[in-house]
């Protein structure tokens, strides 16, 4: 007991080591802003992961959660001159209620009928943001988002504000984590696995399927926040059909329903395009060729094998111990 | 008192009446069958019960009160759980989880609490595993409780599901065929387990079966019922005596 105990505590630091490492080994800013985008497509990813991973409700949409999230907070703070903290919880407010409007039509809705509603609300956000010229500025955008600041410690640099996001990660991922080991992480898989028994056995599967849309919502209302007062600029075209399915792609690859896969989906994601710029053109067709690969060989994205490979590995060691001893 | 009692319940899709003024009465503690030729509609008065239909005319009393227009997981709430004729479980789930799954009407906290009340929800969440615990040993199936519930045999995937029903803490339990697809020692079994279900958890059964061996052995009343009407009500002795039953199931001799 006392052992797995030390060994966790063990986990935990060389963890938090590893976290605060990163940001000193890296060499250059466009390191960092690739590291900080992984962070921010980690916690989109798990916007993602619950909504479809643990409930079964396929979106094609999250970018309009991920855009109404960082225009809230831009808003919030050019117009109001609001902080950090207060332009966060404005977010969240706001793609919450969000995740009730879309979650009431998508009750009636499912499967590729679902996907649809969800990629038709995604572009409803964004042509929003592109026409409501005197509230989002239109296609020119929203400039000079302020870094933020606390008791005079400005997170103005990429280095500085990548603890800033490590912190929002680290919740999310507990939190999904812990939520999906009680009643209501419970309902959520029942409801993906079975609507109607899930129904019988007594879960609403409405305000469920409501609650997953607004914590799925709320999760992208955060990266949004994050996003925008990291570049310090937002407009339309960062929040487009694309990203959707990049958000998608993150929690596919990483592995749907899993709570590590998004952060393997993140990296992946992130990183891919960027190391694949020395081909020039070719770029996209052999990144696309990859994923390809990567769903057709790994179905279930590559946490579950990762794990299955790490326990394999294990129960050989095992099994050569116990041999060596009889 | 009858625990549930049906009332003159008819159902209709569109011009069919598929369940045409059913009467039918369980009484507390009571094992009961509902039984019939295939699409005699012995589902649909099930699906009526649990609310997943909403009966046409009559009235579906539980408990003392109506629960016509209760949605189907209210119904859960209020007592009455089932399984299914085609097992419905968790299948990616494991077996415990499944139990526990079970107890969500019967627990409270939510998504905020697990932020505020994190002690609150470990306690609840320690309570759940355990109670589930016992209702899998009690079901002869703790050995398998870290298992993929789509994966362990069949009849243990049965038991399951009634594992599932009873974490709800049911005052009727109603079960789809439970005995498809197993064979007869399995059904020698399941006999027992469902006495000793009614007798440790005190709660009626109405069970829906096509194995007439069993419905003979265990059941206290049986309904019959054919093309959506009842056509007789009694004890097995009784039922197996009625003409309109042998009629129903063999035909009429023609001399």
């Amino acid at each position: 007991m006392a052992n797995t105990k030390n060994k966790k505590l063990l986990m935990i630091l060389i963890l938090a080591a590893i976290i605060i490492i990163i940001p000193v080994l890296t060499p250059n800013m466009y390191i960092m802003q690739i590291i900080n985008m992984i962070c921010i497509y980690i916690i989109l990813g798990t916007s993602i992961n619950v909504l479809t991973g643990f409930t079964g409700q396929l979106s094609l949409g999250q970018a309009a959660f991920f855009g109404i999230g960082a225009y809230t907070a831009a808003l919030l703070n050019t117009r109001a001159g609001l902080q950090f903290i207060p332009c966060m919880i404005g977010s969240v407010l706001l793609t919450a209620l969000f995740g009730v409007v879309l979650a009431v039509p998508a009750l009636k809705v499912k499967g590729s009928y679902l996907a649809l509603l969800t990629m038709g609300f995604g572009e409803v956000v964004r042509i929003v943001m592109i026409n409501w010229t005197p509230v989002t500025n239109g296609t020119a955008g929203i400039l000079g988002i302020e870094s933020p600041v606390f008791f005079g410690f400005a997170f103005d640099t990429l280095k500085k504000y990548y603890f800033l996001i490590m912190i929002f990660v680290i919740a999310g991922i507990v939190y999904q984590n812990v939520i999906l080991h009680t009643r209501t992480g419970r309902a959520l898989i029942a409801i993906r696995e079975d609507n109607e028994a899930a129904e019988l056995t007594g879960i609403n599967v409405t305000t469920y399927k409501i609650r997953a849309f607004v914590l799925s919502a709320v999760y992208c209302g955060v990266a949004g926040c994050l996003y925008a007062m990291m570049i310090k600029y937002v407009s339309p075209d960062t929040f487009t059909n694309n990203v959707s399915s990049v958000i998608l792609w993150t929690a596919i690859v990483g592995g749907f329903g899993t709570v590590l896969g998004p952060i393997l989906g993140g990296v992946i994601m992130q990183v891919l395009p960027e190391a694949l710029r020395f081909l020039g053109d070719w770029r996209l067709v052999v990144y696309g060729a990859i994923l390809l690969v990567v769903i057709l060989r790994f179905p279930g994205g590559l946490y579950p094998y990762i794990e299955k490979f790490i326990e394999n590995r294990k129960a050989k060691k095992g099994a050569a111990g116990a041999a060596g001893r009889g | 008192m009858a625990i549930l009692e049906l009332k003159d319940v008819t159902k209709k899709f569109g011009g069919l009446t598929a369940v045409d003024g059913v009467c039918l009465k369980v009484e507390e503690n009571q094992i009961c069958a509902l039984i019939g030729p295939n699409g005699a509609g012995k589902t649909t008065v099930f699906n009526m019960i649990t609310g997943a239909y909403q009966v046409s005319s009559g009235d579906v009393v539980f408990n003392g009160e109506s629960i016509c227009g209760k949605k189907s997981h209210e119904i859960v709430e209020w007592g009455i759980a089932r399984t299914f004729q085609n097992i419905r479980l968790f299948k990616s789930a494991t077996v415990l989880e499944n139990v526990m799954t079970g107890f969500h009407c019967k627990t409270k906290t939510g998504m905020i609490n697990v932020i505020f009340q994190p002690g609150k929800c470990r306690r609840e969440e320690e309570e759940t595993r355990q109670k589930s615990l016992e209702i899998l040993r009690f079901l002869g199936l703790e050995g398998v409780k870290d298992s993929e519930a789509g994966s362990i045999p069949y009849g243990h995937q049965r038991l399951l599901e009634i594992g599932r029903a009873l974490a709800t803490a049911p005052k009727l339990l109603l079960l789809d065929e439970p005995a498809a697809g197993m064979n007869s020692q399995e059904k020698k079994e399941l006999v027992e387990t469902i006495r000793k279900i009614r007798d440790t958890y005190h709660l009626a059964v109405l069970l829906v079966e096509h194995d007439m061996e069993l419905v003979m052995g265990i059941s206290e009343n049986i309904t019959v019922i054919n093309f959506g009407r009842r056509i007789a009500d009694g004890s097995a002795e009784e039922i197996q005596h009625n003409n309109d039953v042998i009629e129903a199931y063999l035909g009429r001799s023609d001399d």
